[in-house]
């Protein structure tokens, strides 16, 4: 904790890149240990053999590039969308409201796997239009984080001072410069933590487009674990891709979020 | 309300009614501001006082009454319902502006964006003339050396000066201060008091909702004592503060000198 806050101090993130250092070295001398144990016949009878992970990876790193723009894109989308449901919520309108609401509750109560589903063989049946397989499950994603991003920023917004809103009224802003301008930076802040933690999901839920062959970390997990019939490294390396890429995130975005509260404490 | 007649009144409030529920707050309220004045509202906690202004500021609806600015209507209610308002309604935010008791600068902007904001999105005035101007009112009131402050980083009083700066900027006839110095640690009450005196003396046109008597009988143009969601009298600070006329305003005044 020492440490801790006297590196916070430094103005450098070094927190998170130590972080991450050690969690790289650490994989690296699992990684060691994995290969030394295959080849030691330890006590169970399943013969570890990490090495022949080594090949395949460049075709696993090339499945991690799709699932992180696929997880960017449909963050991206599913946010703006998030405050259009977020406003559409709380709207003075009772037709819209309820509306609103109904999506709501069907994206967060329904199967995410359904929805992909869906989007992707139900929607051509039901419009006729076929999108391709990555926009389509893009589409999905959006709509499903637009329902929970939804939520998020409505409990972030219904968390600001009723006189900030006044306070921004009363300067003259109209209700989109309010929006823009007070409620939106302020919940933001408010609903940081939330918002990571739907997001680091979505960076793991999107291992589901694999079951639409969508050629993504886990679907080239598959692929390679057929190739090389060893499973069990193939899919742990897999699992500690995921993890690696994951980890850090949640690092820097627990960082940004304290440097918010120290900077920006809310009014009190 | 019996105004000098020396113009017509910046804010002109007629009947004006409002219940909360069953609660009837305002009770048929008339006030009227000329430019120039300095009108102290004092009375009871739960009064009305907040609700007057808030009223006139539009962010609440009303029962019964009429406001005027500058002799035009801008908004009525005759049905006891529904306020029509009047064509004039988009100038209200041109014509007047509010300081709060709660601390209401925007806690992720800096003092200087905090104040550039109106005059930047709401009167679109060029950037180089925003930036002079919360230049300007930040050292009116005191503040030049924390233009990149952020608000966390400021004391109670400074944070109110603050809010008079960002009203300050937006350069309107009228300013609402209701209870500005309420939430305040005494020792800064007074350093507020001081910025809204330097500009009731410059001639601004000021309603300032107080429990602060010295402020009242120094500053005031004209005093107004409400109870229970009417105005009991008002008059010229000497008048009022020291010979009421009604028991009910010898009793305030009686409980908060105390
Ligand atoms: N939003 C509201 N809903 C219901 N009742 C309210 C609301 N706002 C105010 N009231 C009631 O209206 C009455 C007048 O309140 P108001 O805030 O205008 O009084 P005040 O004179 O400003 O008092 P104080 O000196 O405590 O600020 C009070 O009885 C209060 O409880
Ligand atoms: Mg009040």
């Amino acid at each position: 904790m020492n440490v801790g806050s006297r590196l916070r101090k430094s103005g450098i993130p070094w927190l998170p890149i130590l972080a991450v250092l050690a969690l790289v070295a650490g994989l690296a001398a699992l990684w060691l240990v994995l290969i030394a144990l295959g080849g030691s016949h330890s006590a169970v009878t399943y013969q570890w053999d990490f090495a022949v992970v080594g090949p395949y990876l460049p075709a696993l790193l090339q499945g991690l590039v799709l699932t992180i723009q696929l997880t960017i894109v449909s963050i991206t989308l599913g946010m703006i969308l998030g405050i259009t449901v977020a406003m559409a919520r709380m709207s003075s309108i009772t037709a819209v409201r309820v509306v609103t609401t109904l999506y709501i509750e069907i994206m967060r109560g329904t199967p995410a796997l359904i929805q992909l589903v869906w989007v992707y063989y139900a929607l051509p049946v039901v419009t006729g239009i076929q999108l391709p397989a990555f926009e389509s499950v893009v589409l999905a994603f959006t709509l499903n984080l637009g329902a929970f991003y939804g939520e998020a920023f409505r409990s972030g917004i219904q968390a600001i001072p009723r006189e900030q809103v006044e306070a921004g009224d009363v300067l003259g802003l109209t209700y989109l410069q309010r929006m823009r301008y007070v409620i939106i930076p302020q919940a933001f802040r408010i609903v940081l933590p939330v918002l990571i933690s739907i997001g680091i999901s979505l960076f793991k839920d999107t291992s589901l487009v694999s079951t639409l062959g969508v050629a993504d970390l886990l679907y080239q997990g598959h692929l390679v674990s057929d190739l090389t019939y060893r499973p069990l490294e193939i899919f742990t390396t897999v699992a500690l891709i995921y993890f690696v890429v994951a980890f850090p995130i949640t690092l820097i975005m627990r960082r940004y979020e304290l440097y918010l509260h120290r900077h920006l404490a809310a009014v009190k | 309300m019996t105004d000098s007649a020396s113009g017509v009144p910046v804010v002109q409030v007629e009947g004006l009614s409002k219940s909360f529920g069953k609660v009837q707050v305002l009770d048929s309220v008339d006030v009227s501001i000329q430019r120039g004045e300095t009108l102290v509202v004092i009375g009871p906690s739960g009064s009305g006082k907040s609700t007057l202004c808030r009223t006139v500021m539009g962010l609440e609806t009303f029962s019964a009454g009429k406001i005027s600015l500058k002799g035009e209507l801008y908004a009525e209610c005759t049905d006891g319902k529904h306020v029509t308002l009047g064509s004039d309604h988009k100038r209200r935010r041109l014509a007047m502006g509010m300081v709060f008791q709660q601390y209401t600068l925007f806690p992720q902007l800096s003092l200087r964006k905090n104040v550039e904001l109106g005059p930047s999105k709401v009167l679109h005035l060029p950037k180089q003339v925003v930036r002079e101007r919360a230049e300007t009112v930040l050292a009116r009131v005191g503040l030049a050396d924390k233009i990149d402050s952020y608000p966390a980083h400021l004391s109670g009083g400074q944070k109110q000066r603050a809010a008079i700066a960002r009203e300050l900027a937006m350069d309107r006839g009228l300013i609402m201060f209701d209870e500005v110095t309420s939430a305040l640690d005494p020792e800064l009450v007074h350093e507020v008091l001081q910025v809204m005196r330097e500009l009731a003396e410059a001639g601004a046109t000021m309603l300032v909702v107080t429990h602060e008597m010295g402020f009242a009988r120094n500053v005031a143009s004209r005093v107004i004592f409400m109870d229970h969601g009417s105005i009991v009298e008002s008059g010229p600070p000497g008048e009022i503060l020291d010979h009421p006329q009604h028991a009910r305003t010898r009793a305030f005044l009686e409980h908060i000198m105390s």
